[in-house]
């Protein structure tokens, strides 16, 4: 653009000329500008095919999803978001399936505490199963395009708790509601007091079993990033029963035993076993499992 | 991009799926030839930095498989089509290649959807762009597989049985789509199919229980069955390969079978029996 003086968008008239949408104020200047105008017809290399390949992209483009949508107003960007939605389960299907075996946990809870035919509240002992399913399926190994992204330069590390993270939040969310419902039909006897105390804004141990459920939790998605996601439910599922039945069968007061103060510092040192555990193993990146059929 | 593998073993319990590959592989379409088990998908998988070498080095440009940082940088300038390929079913074509641009960085989303299109158009599936996935046949699928592969413009691209599933017309296709992809990056194609081989690579790789048994051009490989296939009406009991032919005789590999035989133009085949039949004849 030699010709033209330094008070023309030149560089911006370049630019246009290859491809690049004018902005608002380029508009305004060529509206007024008939010198401009002139220069960019002689310049804009018009390639109908590049054009049509940019609009016909833009109307195949999907359009963000609801739940991409949610995590956008949380911050988290797109490609994030959209990864972290490719688990099974975050699905719609996965998180009823998931609350309605919590509103069952709770009647039955509701239901039999006051008889005492249980030791242990059955809500309380559903909330770590269920996370441990959940975070068996959200690792790596759940997901279809495993080892086409795992070919791919996202970081391992925070493929791994991006995924675990929204699942055991999702999670969070629907116990704790299931708990607030139980714990607050159950008003009556010591144990039952206590087991109220559990729910968010009932004193110090508010959230006491959220470190079991996350402990539970870490101990599948270590086992399910190494064998496959239903061993990992199993896994950390059936170590929980496990843990739940002996403390049943030892202890007068179980309801204290596994989830009283000394529990939860227990619970708290687990987790920050495992996790560093699991981070330590996934940094590497998602290498397939030894057992893995090879060619 | 030059892929070097430096005495590289790989095993898994008390099988040794590679065992000492000394190799180096430059830029165009290299073939890797073998029988199913020979470990072309383990070697794909270690250059990929989906499985660490149980000794020995995989380096692309320098980049070591085996270190944090140098996989990310390898990961960035890679391409990769697994043998067994899973998709999103209710994933668009777009949609899907669209969401592996993104794990791929590119982050601008007009410029990855332009090469998005761009990707589908190599492949031809422009005009399936909006059909869900679980509506695609395994063909098609295939060339999904393709372009999430080619997306993010790969150094280096790695396709494992790329050709499997394909019809014969789609095959020579994927073909011509393999040689304009390899005239400016490095391509390993896994495959069993030695017509694969013969048609689009400049170069072969012949693998046998983890061992390299032939690296080198096509031609060369055929070359090394000059003067050893025969057209005869019998087979002699030392042959290393025979088999009867459309116009009734015996294609014979190895020594002469009788007076009456007579010699034949080798084909690459021809070579890849003669070089993985462990024959002392050459």
């Amino acid at each position: 653009m030699s010709a033209h003086t330094p008070s023309h968008p030149s560089a911006a008239l370049d630019a246009v000329a290859n491809g690049r949408v004018p902005d608002s104020e380029l508009v305004a200047h060529l509206e007024s500008c008939p010198e401009c105008v002139a220069y960019l017809g002689s310049q804009a290399k018009l390639d109908l095919v590049y054009a049509w390949r940019g609009i016909a992209a833009e109307l195949d483009a999907p359009l963000p999803s609801t739940g991409e949508r949610l995590l956008a107003l949380l911050g988290v960007p797109q490609w994030l978001a959209r990864f972290t939605l490719q688990i099974p389960s975050l699905r719609p299907t996965w998180l009823s399936c998931s609350t309605v075996i919590l509103v069952l946990a709770t009647l039955v809870t509701i239901r039999l505490v006051p008889t005492r035919a249980l030791d242990v509240p059955v809500v309380l002992v559903v909330v770590p199963l269920l996370a441990a399913f959940a975070a068996a399926f959200a690792s790596a190994r759940a997901d279809p395009a495993y080892e086409i992204v795992a070919a791919t330069p996202l970081s391992p590390i925070t493929a791994l708790f991006a995924r675990l993270g929204a699942v055991l939040g999702a999670n969070v969310v629907l116990c704790e509601v299931a708990i607030l419902i139980a714990g607050n039909r159950l008003t009556t006897g010591h144990r039952l007091r206590f087991y109220s105390g559990l729910s968010v804004g009932r004193g110090t141990l508010a959230l006491g079993w959220l470190l079991p459920m996350a402990a539970v939790a870490l101990v599948a998605a270590i086992v399910s990033a190494r064998w496959r996601p239903l061993a990992g439910a199993a896994v950390g599922g059936g170590a929980w029963l496990v843990l739940v039945a002996v403390t049943a069968w030892i202890s007068s007061d179980p309801v204290s035993s596994l989830w009283g103060a000394p529990a939860e510092i227990a619970y708290a040192g687990a987790v920050l076993v495992l996790a560093f555990l699991l981070g330590r193993s996934s940094a590497r990146g998602f290498v397939l499992s030894p057992n893995v059929d090879f060619d | 991009m030059n892929v070097v593998f430096e005495n590289l073993s790989r095993s898994y319990g008390s099988v040794r799926a590679l065992d000492g590959i000394d190799i180096t592989i430059g830029p165009g379409i290299t073939g890797l030839l073998g029988p199913n088990g020979a470990g072309k998908t383990t070697m794909l998988r270690i250059l990929a930095t989906l499985l660490p070498p149980t000794s020995g080095t995989a380096r692309l440009d320098g980049w070591s498989t085996s270190h944090d940082r140098e996989r990310v940088e390898i990961r960035r300038r890679l391409g990769y089509l697994p043998q067994d390929l899973g998709l999103y079913p209710r994933f668009t074509v777009f949609e899907f290649v669209d969401y592996l641009a993104m794990l791929k960085e590119l982050h601008d989303p007009r410029q990855r959807h332009r090469r998005v299109r761009e990707a589908l158009e190599a492949v031809d599936l422009q005009d399936v762009a909006g059909r869900k996935i679980r509506t695609l046949s395994g063909g098609i699928r295939r060339r999904v597989g393709i372009a999430q592969a080619i997306v993010a413009d790969p150094q280096l691209l790695l396709l494992d049985e790329p050709t499997g599933g394909l019809d014969p017309e789609q095959r020579v296709r994927f073909r011509q789509l393999v040689g304009r992809l390899g005239e400016h990056r490095t391509v390993l194609l896994s495959t069993h199919l030695v017509e694969d081989v013969s048609a689009i690579c400049t170069s072969v790789v012949v693998l046998w229980h983890g061992r390299v048994l032939f690296q080198g051009a096509p031609a060369e490989l055929r070359k090394r069955a000059e003067g050893l296939v025969w057209s005869a009406q019998e087979a002699s009991s030392d042959a290393v390969a025979s088999w009867r032919t459309d116009n009734g005789k015996l294609r014979v590999i190895g020594a002469r079978p009788g007076p009456s035989a007579t010699p034949v133009e080798p084909t690459l085949e021809d070579g890849y029996l003669l070089v993985t039949s462990g024959s002392p004849i050459r």
